[in-house]
């Protein structure tokens, strides 16, 4: 596996933040929306950006150990 | 290095604090109403994720950077530390205030900050946005691994993106775009064929130049044309004409 470079480390980084915020944005709207459906559609999203969230810290522990140094 | 973070946590806390009185005062509209907790323990999403807000260093807020000095090494624990901090702050700021609590039938529990549409609205346009950094990931991968993991992201959160989008005009929360007049697709038909006509002509340009082979040609031969290939005649007229 190839090293992951610095460009494609603050990208991952940057990413989870995006979507770590929109799992809280998805969170208030399904929490706090009048309309129901609203209300489904947000709680579903929720899953899906926690797996996307997931799949990205999945990205670092795959490169961390053929990172340089310690 | 122990007293200088003392001193910046407690900046940090103080700032946090002035926004959070700032805040306090622009956003609470109707005094007597407990935002602290509603009676069935629904949680006040609005204000509770403000305070959270405020206590992350996240890359593109460079509005607070400024004012956190050790952006680059948060631990979870600080940052833990600092939300239990500023929570304990700010309830013992709303219990201050709203000791006499009115408790409002079940509608008024879900008090809007905000409306379904604005709060829509704004995860629509960050998923837009997290699509066009998706898609620039992609671009700039050089690992092959990571290049499509940022490619199914990018091709999830479309999926997202078209869903809340159908939604929200489906339940008339988005103005609906005007259509595109008739005749403003014809000129720009007709502007674009030409254009492909010329870019065909010097492709044919080309060919002949280079010796290439007649198989470059991107049409299949029809009856409008005779069965005549491009180049074989005199003319260089272009196939579809």
């Amino acid at each position: 596996m190839m090293q992951m470079t610095v460009k494609e480390l603050e990208y991952i980084a940057d990413s989870l933040s995006n979507e770590n915020l929109l799992i809280k944005q998805c969170a208030v709207a399904a929490a706090a929306a009048g309309n129901p459906a609203i209300r489904q559609t947000c709680s579903q999203m929720i899953e899906v950006h926690r797996q996307h969230y997931a799949l990205l810290l999945n990205m670092l522990e795959q490169h961390q150990q053929t990172a340089p140094g310690h | 290095m122990n007293v200088e973070h003392t001193r910046s946590q407690n900046n940090l806390q103080q700032y946090q604090q002035n926004m959070m009185r700032q805040l306090h005062n622009q956003t609470l509209e109707q005094p007597g109403q407990n935002r602290q907790q509603t009676e069935d323990n629904r949680p006040i999403p609005y204000a509770s994720s403000v305070v959270q807000h405020y206590n992350q260093a996240d890359s593109g807020r460079s509005h607070y950077q400024g004012n956190q000095h050790n952006s680059g090494q948060h631990t979870v624990q600080q940052q833990q530390q600092q939300q239990q901090g500023m929570q304990q702050h700010y309830s013992q700021h709303y219990s201050q205030q709203y000791t006499g609590q009115v408790h409002a039938p079940e509608d008024q529990h879900r008090q809007a900050l905000m409306s379904d549409a604005d709060m829509a609205g704004t995860i629509l346009a960050d998923l837009k946005r997290v699509s066009r950094e998706y898609a620039t990931a992609v671009t700039e991968a050089a690992c092959p691994e990571i290049r499509r993991g940022f490619n199914d992201l990018l091709s999830s959160t479309l999926q997202l993106q078209g869903k809340l989008y159908e939604l929200m005009r489906d339940q008339h929360m988005y103005s609906t775009p005007s259509a595109a007049a008739r005749n403003e697709i014809s000129s720009k038909l007709e502007n674009n064929r030409n254009e492909a006509g010329q870019t065909e002509h010097y492709l044919h340009q080309l060919g002949l130049l280079g010796g290439v082979s007649h198989a470059l040609q991107p049409y299949a031969v029809t009856e409008a044309n005779d069965g005549r290939r491009p180049g074989t005649e005199g003319s260089h007229q272009p196939v579809y004409m």
